[in-house]
Formats: structure tokens, C-alpha cells, sequence
């Protein structure tokens, strides 16, 4: 029960917030309720201890006809992804605190409903059930984009749901086609991965999965969507979407592509490798370009994100090990820079890296907030970053070392943004002419959180990775 | 005294983690104790660790375990040396940190607050960081520590932020180095794979092991990474630019110690060179090609940082060189001499420099033998250690080490003995040219009085060790592991006159320094010497002009900047024309960004086009082409037309029907007749049969 009582508690939350609204701050607090509450459930569960593979599983049949039951699991994967939910759910409220003041109910409401949804996704092994938590997760995203976004929020809202919808056809065909294929007819991904598919069948089938996973992880060509959503969305809808939203394309990936097609993915593992260190390349070269702060830390997303994918491909221990940390790394530095980029544009409303500089003259906590996020970016050793990128890299060495030395090459690119943003911002002479408000504690504490987190892991990795472990000994294509 | 080591590099980090992190308002004189007081107490830490090599506890291959993690994928094991490398190499670093940040102490004190606190925080780290990598016995304490010296050296390059310059050649380190990082961790990585482990002792002891067609790329590629990180060529254009970074900086970071962490790296992987003999010649090459072309372009500098950041470059060749041809214990007694005259010439022109109003060119030192005695006689001291004359100065001993190493090379030796010995020459002369403009008179001799004990005590302390370190090195080449190698008298002899030949070269062109702007000249012309005009306008300055020829609006606004801090008294290196002909070069190009700069600011054609993310704009634009092409199908809509179409018939079919409905009293009885009639018949039919 405890795991539908996790997808239940947000979603129940979220109405909760949306009732209370009006004077006040009751709909905010309500909401760091849930998710505090969300929390402590969580480690109720996980301190249980489990199997050793699953801390809890549970399977109720709901219509056994069509083999559709709502089966839901948590391990270590499932547990890190859904306290990275929570806790982003509470930094997300503490970020927008002051910049939003209309609809404020329908605001928290959805915030709510998309760590609902991305929880269901992180813990459903159905995949009817998981498919429907897939779209249902684009709709309070969308919301939170078209209602509180900037410029053409409309449009970039509309491209998000437009192409993360189009892709989830995929996972829903195949998934049919999957279920269909069985000899009795069901939707477990338990059940369907007992089942004996041939290379190729899985190849399509695989295909179809990583259609949603790869638009989701947004791997160029895929990433059209991403850009301006993450630029025009509010501060707390860019950290959802990168800290959160990303990851459910990067964790389907993980758990669903080695699970139900091993053979598939051993097929197209090299082409998923270069898609990868090509689409990490483009990302971060693009990236170099930008001039709005926000819009370059969305195209290192994409850089991340090809190097997640990289490291899933490449399904040695150590490309996988990387991969899982680099999701969490990433959460951890793109939604800290979202976070203080928002803060920024609050007090200055720009984010043009050329109309911007000197905090270190005029907000000094600020200036130390960047250099440390921008030091994860561009993967210094003792961030949890380097820890990611070194592991995929090392694993892919494993595999094949033209693509270990394109990989690299990212290293490159990614001292050239990152340090473009410390100049943009931390350098030069003030701009806009002081004073300058500096941090205040509801954007302090965050910052620190995820700043402690990204040091923890990144010169002592084993805290995440012995609780990942065993996600990382399943989702092994290539025992080299 | 072992258990000790590993707390050596504790007090640095401290020391930055209080200065940057812990937000508690500080006085000046707390930022200043603080920070030099964590970079003193690593050295006084170390004293006992040190002390303990005379009790034999330092042997070769002595690893002080830390501590060991099984991640679940590998088990990293983290380790330090207490071996006579890191002693020797750990000992120059706690020494002269220590000391520069005693100057640095006097040097920033009169920078703003928050800069002064900044400056230290970053300086401790770097401290820490430089430790890490000088004692490291795993790669992953090694790469640490790399990364971290590499990162703290862009942000003190950058420092005086205000300058775009600063700020562009900060970058233009870190990428550089990075570049050669990525190289470097590409190649521990294959060595890790290789090795199974990540202790550095146990991928040595690997080596043997491994294939050579595959131990060749490994060694090739650790080796870019260390000759990235030391700023030999093809790397070295960022060393000169990093000048821009305040005095102190340059003389712990960008000369005597961060640069020279290449060299540390590759004697402590020396085994692994000696395995790859292609790969070792391939670094002898670009040692000594680095270590004649920096001499040479030092020869006409006019910044006198600029031309001791050539000079580092051209030192450290020698000491890569001596690396390629197998002799590292050589190249570590070169490491810790020239870290310390090297340091010594840094600080000791920081006064001069400082004494002259600020400027770092070398015409405004002019005098400062009357101006700043102590200085000048340090900088003296110092020249002539570099230049290497013999046997009073330590330079000599170690120098004559490397050249003695070079002869007795094999085959190539003498040809590479006389290169060598060549720039053994120059660099006499472009040490002493300095000091002989300094020493001479002029008319302008009010100084303001500058020092105090944190200058005098640097700088005595490093003339000392200047002057009789030179007993030392024999010592050190035994301790670190080296054969003293026994020369023949001649190369001796004329080792020891190139130096001094050298002095004479210098006096004749500061005497007639016409003949070094003509000599100069000459060299654009001379065949022999088109090579240093190819060398520069196509390596150093070639980013420049590709950028001067684009064109760039901002220079001027930069150079306005400069200007006005320099008026209010701050050290704008930038600002130096830095133009080797003496054609007085303008200020304004010597702004310019370069093209790296540039491409990276999203400023050329090429970096725009990418900017715009033209894959992402593809599939929107295929997107909307595929979506126009079906909707241009379905639009209007057909099957809506059909259903419309069929409510248009049922008007017309009310139409019709309404005609029916005339509401007179003759067509009801019609239409009742007919029905009637109907129905008879009907009952008629029925009835039939």
C-alpha cells in the first residue's frame, strides 16, 4: 500500500493546495507538507530493508481479462529518483515564492500533480499503467509552462506537449504490440521480460520505447522542445523539467530497455553510443553560443542527457554506474543554476549574459553559488558530475575508443560554457549597477542542499552508488 | 612521521573552506593572517616529514595508504608517496608557497576586502590542490588535484576582473589545459583498464604486462597532458597570457610550481616513458624545441613578465628534456632550483615594478638598482642563477646536470648538447639584459618606500637559497634515484662559458639598444632567423591577427578601462605592449581578444551559426513542412464538407417536403381522397387471390 499511498500523497496534496489557496501562504506550505510527508514514507519504505533487489513490491490485478494490474516496485533507482522528486518538489516551491503571485493554488496544485505523476512512472512496472503515467505527467507540466511562463510561453508549452505526447505514441504501440505478443495476454513488464523475442523483434520494439525515452531525454535530433521550454518556463518549472522530467526518459531507459530487450539493445548499442557522443558534442557546442543564461544551461541539459544516454548504451558496469550518477549530478547542478538564474532575473529581469556581471563585487553569495555549480559543469573532479562523466567515459574506453575519445572531447566544450557563464555573471564590471539584493535564505538553503549533495557524491561516490547497485547489476548488457 | 603527511595540505584547504565558504564578516588584517598563516603551516607540518628522510623512512616506492573505498564497480584506493620524489618535489612546494604568500601578504594589501579575501581563498586552494598532486600515489587524488590547480589558476588569472583581457586570458588557460587534461585523463583511464587498479604504483608495476601497441597511445596521450599542463609547445601560448594575473600569482603558479606539475607527473610515471621509447623521444623533441624558442622569444620581450613567462616555458623544456632522455632525477633538481630563482625573479621584479608606478615594462624598471636595492640585488641574484653562471650560482649545477645528460644521450647528444647550449646562451643574455637596464641611471629616482619584513624575508630567504642551493643538487640527483653523470672537461668548459657569453651578448645590446631593435629587424629579414617571426606571428600571435583582421568594437572600451584602474593605481599588466619588434604595437591591439576568446564569446560567424542550434530548427522546420503538406490535404476538410454537404441536401429536402403542407381545405380532402382510394385498392389487391 505504502507505494500507491506515494503516488496518492502528492496528487491528493496537490487538490489540497489547490482548495486552500487565497490569503496567506497556506497552498506553499501545504505543499512542502506533502512532500515532507512524501519523504518520510519514502525512507519508512526503504528502511525496511527489502529483498535485496526490491524494497517492496506490490500487484493488484485491476482487469485481469486485458493482463492490466496496477504493479508497482521500488529499489534503489526507483527510491533516489522519487526523494530527488520530493525534495525538487520542496526547492521548487521555496524558488518561486516570490515570483508567483496569480492562480497560486492551480500553481502548487500542479507542481504537485507532476511529482504524482513522474513518482507513477518511477514505480510502475505495468505498462499500460506506466504509459499512462507517462502523458499524464505532460498535462500540470503544461500548465505550468502556458499559465506562469515568460514570452511565448504558449508556444514553447504547446512544443513540449506536442512532441513529448507524439513520442509517448511509441511506448504505447509497443507496449501493445508487446502485450499482444504474449502467450496469455498481459502488460507486466516482469512477465513480458521472461518472454523470448527475437534480435530483431526487440530491435522494433526497443525502437519504439526509445522514441518517448530519447524525445523525454531530449538527445539531439529530439531536443527541439527543450530549449524554450526550459527558457520560458518559471524558475520552478525549469527545475522540474531538469531535474525531473528528463530523468523519466533517462530512467525508462534504464530499467525498461535492458529488461525487456537485451538483445535489441546489444544490437543497437553502438548506434545509441555515437547518437549519444554526437548529440553531447552538439549540446554543449551549441550551448557555447548562447547569450541567455537560462537558454545555455537548457543546451548543457541536452549535453548531460547525451551522455546518460551513452553510458545506458555502452551497458558495462562502469558506463552504467556513470550513468546513474550522472542523472542524479545533473539534477543537482541544472536545477541549482535554474534556481539562481531565476533569482537573478527576479532582481535584474535579464538573463542576457551581456547585460549581466561583477557579482562577485556586488552579490558575493551569488558569485560562490555560480562558481561552485559551474565548476559541476564543466565536471571538476569532487563534483558528483565528474564522478558521471568519468564512470561513462571509463566504460566506454571498455567498449570502443574512438567513441571514448568523442566523448572527451565534451570535456572541451564544456570548460568553454561553463566558464562563458562565469564570465557572463561573475566577472567583469557590475552590471546592472548596484546594489544588488543577495541571497535570501529560501534561495540560500536550497542552493546549500544541492551544493552539499553534489560534493558528497562527487569524492564519495559509494553513498549512491551502493544504494544503486543493484538497478546497475540488472540493467548489464556486456560482461567484459 | 609518516602519519603526518596526509594532514601537509590540511591547513591550505582550511584555509580556503574559512575564506570562501563560512559567510563571516572578516577584518583585513584576519584575511591576511589567515590566508598566510594556511599557507606557512603546510611548510612547518612538512619540516618533520621531511626531517624523517635522514632516518631513511623515505625510500623509493614508500605510499603512505589513506584510504580505501570499494565502490561496488572498482575499489578506489586512495594513497600518498613518501617517496624521494614527492619529498623533493613537496619540499620546493611548501617553501615557496609559504613564502610567496608571506609577500602576497604586503603585495594585495591594499586591494578591496572582498578581493583580498578572494585572492587568498583561491591561493590556499591552490596550495592544496598543488600538494595533492605533488604527493598523490593514485590517480584519482593525482586528477584531483590537476583539475583543481588548473581551475584556481583561471580564477586568479581573471582576477583583476575588471579587464576583459584578465578574463579572456584566464579562459584561454583553462581551455588549453583542458584540452591536455582531457588527453591526459584519456590516458589514465586506458592505463587503469589496463592495470586494474588505481594506485600509480601498481599501474607501473603493470606496465610490463601491457602490449606495447597499446602502451604507446597511453604513454602518448599522458604525455600531451603533462606538456599541456607545463605549457610546452604546441601549449605554451597560454603561459604568456596568464601573465595578466597579479605578480604573486605568477610567481608560485605560472613559473614555479603549477607549470611544472608536468614534469612532476612524468617522473613519477617514468617507468612507464622509459617502456615507450618513441613516445619518451617525442617529449625530448618538444623539450628542447620549447626550450630554444622560448629563450629566443624572450630575448625581445619588452614586459619583463612576459619575458620571465617565456623564460619558465623555456626552462621548463630543459627539464622535459632531461624527462624524454630518461634522466628524471636531473629534471627534479632543475624543478625545485628553478622554482626558486624562478619565484625570486617574479617577486623581486614585483618591487621593481611596483617602485616604478606600477608598469612591467622593462624600459620603466630603468634605475631601480637606486630605487630598490634589496630588489635588484634579489633580481640579480636571481638573473644570474637562471643564466646559470658557473659555480657560484645554483642555476649552474643543476643546468650542468641536464646538459651533462644531454651529452652522454647517445647518438643525438651532441647535436642536442648544442641546441641546448645555445639557449643556455640566450638565456644568459635575456636574463642579464634586465638587470643591466635596471642597474643603469636615471634622472627620476623618488621611490615610494615599499617592503617591510614580508618582502625581506622572501626575498632573502630565496637569494640565500639561490646562491648555495647549488650544493644541494648533487645530493638531490643521488637522493631521487639519478646516476651522477661524469662529462668531459670540454663540454664542461664551454657549458659553463655559454652563460657568460650570454652576460657579454646582453651588455652589448643594452649598451647599443638600437642594435637589439635592429637585431630585431633583422631577424624578419634574415633567413636563419625567419623561423622566430614564422614562430611568432603563426603560434602566439596568430589568433591576434585573425582577430584583428575580423575587426572587434570592444577593444577600445577595454582599453579605456585599463586606463582608468591603472590611474587609480592598480597592477594592469594587460595593458604592456607585448609586440617582440619594438614597433610599438598599439594598446589598443594589444587588447584585442583572440579568435579562442571570441569563437567562445559566440562571436564568430561559425559560433552563431551553431548557436542558433540548427538540428533543433531542422526538425521544427521538417515538422511544419509535414504538417503543412497533410493539413494542405485535409484542409478544407472533406469529411467535414460530406457532412455538411448532407445537412445542405435535408434543406433542400424541406424545401421540397414544405410544398406539401399548403394548409388549404381542398388539398386535405385531395390528399384524404387519394388516401382512401389507396387503401381500397390495397383491400381490392388482397381480396384477389
Amino acid at each position: 500500500m505504502a507505494l500507491i499511498a506515494l503516488i496518492l500523497l502528492p496528487a491528493i496534496g496537490g487538490l489540497v493546495a489547490f482548495f486552500v489557496a487565497g490569503k496567506g501562504e497556506r497552498e506553499r506550505w501545504v505543499t512542502i507538507a506533502t512532500f515532507a510527508l512524501m519523504l518520510v514514507l519514502l525512507i519508512a519504505v526503504v528502511a525496511t530493508g527489502g529483498d535485496g533487489r526490491w524494497y517492496d513490491k506490490v500487484s493488484y490485478p485491476w482487469v485481469p481479462s486485458f493482463g492490466i494490474s496496477l504493479e508497482f516496485a521500488i529499489d534503489g533507482l526507483s527510491a533516489t529518483m522519487i526523494a530527488l522528486a520530493a525534495g525538487l518538489g520542496i526547492i521548487s516551491v521555496m524558488a518561486s515564492w516570490s515570483e508567483i503571485r496569480t492562480q497560486s493554488g492551480l500553481f502548487h496544485a500542479s507542481l504537485c500533480w507532476t511529482v504524482a505523476a513522474t513518482v507513477g512512472v518511477f514505480l510502475s512496472f505495468d505498462l499500460l499503467i506506466f504509459a499512462f503515467f507517462w502523458e499524464a505527467m505532460l498535462v500540470p507540466a503544461f500548465t505550468l509552462i502556458a499559465v506562469w511562463g515568460h514570452g511565448d510561453k504558449e508556444g514553447a508549452a504547446l512544443k513540449f506537449l506536442i512532441f513529448n505526447a507524439a513520442a509517448g505514441f511509441g511506448l504505447l504501440a509497443a507496449s501493445f504490440a508487446l502485450a499482444a505478443m504474449a502467450d496469455h495476454m498481459t502488460f507486466s513488464a516482469f512477465e513480458l521480460a521472461e518472454m523470448k523475442l527475437s534480435t530483431p523483434v526487440q530491435v522494433w520494439m526497443l525502437l519504439g520505447f526509445s522514441l518517448a525515452f530519447m524525445v523525454k531525454l531530449s538527445v539531439p535530433p529530439f531536443h527541439a522542445w527543450l530549449p524554450e521550454a526550459h527558457t520560458l518556463a518559471p524558475t520552478a518549472g525549469s527545475i522540474l523539467l531538469a531535474g525531473l522530467l528528463l530523468k523519466t526518459g533517462a530512467y525508462g531507459l534504464f530499467r525498461f530497455a535492458p529488461m525487456l530487450f537485451p538483445d535489441g539493445l546489444a544490437a543497437v548499442a553502438p548506434y545509441g553510443i555515437a547518437l549519444g557522443a554526437a548529440g553531447a558534442l552538439y549540446g554543449g557546442l551549441v550551448a557555447c553560443g548562447q547569450n541567455d543564461a537560462k537558454r545555455l544551461v537548457a543546451y548543457t541539459s541536452i549535453a548531460h542527457m547525451s551522455i546518460v544516454l551513452m553510458g545506458i548504451a555502452a551497458g558495462v558496469h562502469y558506463a552504467l554506474a556513470g550513468a546513474a550518477v550522472e542523472m542524479i549530478a545533473h539534477s543537482f547542478s541544472a536545477s541549482a543554476l535554474f534556481l539562481l538564474i531565476g533569482a537573478l532575473y527576479e532582481r535584474t529581469h535579464t538573463r542576457d549574459l551581456r547585460q549581466l556581471g561583477g557579482l562577485q563585487q556586488t552579490a558575493p553569495k551569488f558569485a560562490a553559488a555560480f562558481a561552485l555549480f559551474c565548476s559541476a559543469l564543466l565536471a571538476l573532479p569532487g563534483t558528483a558530475n565528474f564522478v558521471g562523466e568519468a564512470l561513462v567515459i571509463v566504460g566506454i574506453f571498455q567498449v570502443n575508443w574512438v567513441f571514448a575519445l568523442l566523448a572527451l572531447s565534451t570535456l572541451i566544450v564544456s570548460v568553454i560554457y561553463a566558464t562563458r557563464l562565469l564570465k557572463g555573471l561573475v566577472f567583469g564590471l557590475p552590471q546592472p549597477k548596484p546594489p544588488l539584493a543577495d541571497m535570501t535564505w529560501r534561495e540560500y538553503w536550497p542552493i546549500l542542499v544541492m551544493g552539499i549533495g553534489t560534493l558528497i557524491v562527487g569524492l564519495y561516490p559509494q553513498s549512491l552508488l551502493a544504494l544503486l547497485e543493484p538497478a546497475i547489476k540488472a540493467a548489464l548488457i556486456h560482461t567484459p | 612521521m609518516a602519519h603526518l603527511l596526509p594532514f601537509v595540505p590540511v591547513p591550505a584547504l582550511l584555509g580556503f573552506v574559512i575564506l570562501s565558504l563560512v559567510p563571516v564578516p572578516l577584518s583585513r588584517a584576519a584575511v591576511i593572517a589567515l590566508g598566510v598563516g594556511a599557507a606557512v603551516l603546510p611548510a612547518i607540518l612538512f619540516f618533520p616529514v621531511g626531517l624523517s628522510c635522514i632516518e631513511g623512512v623515505c625510500v623509493a616506492g614508500a605510499v603512505v595508504p589513506i584510504l580505501s573505498i570499494d565502490t561496488g564497480v572498482f575499489v578506489a584506493q586512495i594513497a600518498m608517496s613518501m617517496d624521494p620524489l614527492s619529498m623533493v618535489t613537496g619540499g620546493t612546494v611548501v617553501l615557496v608557497g609559504a613564502l610567496v604568500l608571506i609577500y602576497s601578504g604586503a603585495y594585495m594589501a591594499s586591494e578591496p576586502l572582498p578581493d583580498l579575501r578572494r585572492f587568498f581563498a583561491v591561493m590556499n586552494l591552490f596550495l592544496a590542490g598543488m600538494l595533492a598532486v605533488v604527493f598523490a600515489a593514485d590517480v584519482i587524488l593525482l586528477f584531483l588535484g590537476w583539475e583543481t590547480i588548473g581551475l584556481c589558476s583561471f580564477m586568479l588569472i581573471a582576477f583583476y576582473d575588471k579587464l576583459p583581457k584578465a578574463v579572456a586570458s584566464g579562459r584561454k588557460a583553462l581551455i588549453t589545459t583542458r584540452v591536455a587534461d582531457s588527453f591526459l585523463l584519456a590516458g589514465l583511464m586506458m592505463l587503469f583498464l589496463n592495470a586494474g587498479t588505481t594506485r600509480l604504483d601498481g599501474m607501473l608495476a603493470a606496465v610490463p604486462g601491457i602490449d606495447p601497441w597499446r602502451l604507446a597511445p597511453i604513454a602518448f596521450l599522458i604525455a600531451l597532458g603533462a606538456l599541456g599542463k607545463s605549457a610546452q609547445f604546441p601549449f605554451h601560448t597560454w603561459l604568456p597570457s596568464a601573465m595578466a594575473g597579479p605578480t604573486p600569482v605568477s610567481a608560485l603558479l605560472h613559473s614555479a610550481t603549477m607549470v611544472a606539475a608536468g614534469v612532476i607527473l612524468l617522473a613519477r610515471l617514468a617507468p612507464l616513458f622509459a617502456a615507450a621509447p618513441e613516445i619518451s623521444a617525442m617529449v625530448a623533441m618538444l623539450g628542447i624545441l620549447t626550450a630554444a624558442l622560448g629563450a629566443l622569444v624572450a630575448l625581445i620581450q619588452t614586459d619583463v613578465k612576459k619575458l620571465l613567462a617565456f623564460s619558465t616555458m623555456s626552462q621548463i623544456g630543459f627539464m622535459v628534456l632531461a624527462l624524454g632522455l630518461g634522466a628524471p632525477a636531473v629534471a627534479l633538481s632543475h624543478f625545485a632550483i628553478h622554482a626558486v630563482f624562478k619565484s625570486l625573479l617574479f617577486l623581486s621584479a614585483g618591487v621593481m615594478s611596483h617602485a616604478a608606478g606600477g608598469s612591467t615594462a622593462i624600459e620603466s624598471l630603468r634605475g631601480s638598482r637606486y630605487r630598490q636595492p634589496l630588489a635588484f640585488w634579489s633580481f640579480a641574484v636571481g638573473a644570474a642563477s637562471l643564466a646559470g653562471l658557473p659555480v657560484i650560482t645554483a642555476g649552474w649545477y643543476s643546468k650542468e646536470a641536464v646538459l651533462a645528460a644531454v651529452w652522454s644521450s647517445g647518438p643525438w647528444g651532441v647535436p642536442l648538447w648544442l641546441l641546448a647550449a645555445t639557449a643556455a646562451v640566450l638565456t644568459g643574455a635575456y636574463a642579464f639584459r634586465v638587470v643591466f637596464v635596471a642597474a643603469s641611471q636615471t634622472a627620476d629616482l623618488a621611490a615610494p618606500a615599499w617592503g617591510g619584513l614580508a618582502v625581506v624575508v622572501p626575498l632573502t630567504v630565496l637569494t640565500l637559497v639561490a646562491v648555495i642551493g647549488g650544493l644541494s643538487v648533487g645530493a638531490l640527483i643521488q637522493f631521487t634515484g639519478g646516476a651522477t653523470v661524469h662529462t668531459p672537461l670540454l663540454p664542461t668548459l664551454l657549458g659553463a662559458a655559454a652563460p657568460i657569453l650570454g652576460v657579454l651578448l646582453a651588455r652589448q645590446l643594452v649598451k647599443h639598444p638600437q642594435e637589439l631593435e635592429a637585431l630585431a629587424k633583422r631577424m624578419r629579414h634574415v633567413r636563419i632567423f625567419r623561423f622566430e617571426v614564422l614562430y611568432y606571428y603563426y603560434f602566439v600571435r596568430r589568433f591576434r591577427r585573425v582577430a584583428t583582421v575580423l575587426g572587434n568594437a570592444e577593444g577600445t572600451e577595454a582599453v579605456a578601462d585599463a586606463v582608468a584602474l591603472r590611474r587609480e593605481g592598480v597592477d594592469v599588466p594587460g595593458l604592456v605592449t607585448d609586440d617582440p619588434l619594438g614597433r610599438g604595437a598599439s594598446q589598443v591591439r594589444g587588447i584585442r581578444t583572440d579568435l579562442i576568446t571570441r569563437a567562445t564569446d559566440g562571436q564568430t560567424p561559425v559560433v552563431r551559426m551553431v548557436a542558433g542550434d540548427p538540428v533543433g530548427r531542422l526538425l521544427i522546420v521538417v515538422a511544419r513542412l509535414f504538417v503543412g503538406f497533410f493539413v494542405a490535404r485535409f484542409n478544407p476538410d472533406r469529411i467535414d464538407r460530406a457532412w455538411m454537404g448532407l445537412a445542405g441536401g435535408a434543406g433542400h429536402a424541406w424545401a421540397l417536403v414544405r410544398r406539401t403542407q399548403t394548409g388549404r381545405v381542398r388539398d386535405h380532402s385531395l390528399w384524404i381522397a387519394l388516401g382512401c382510394a389507396g387503401l381500397l385498392l390495397f383491400a381490392w389487391g388482397t381480396s384477389w387471390r
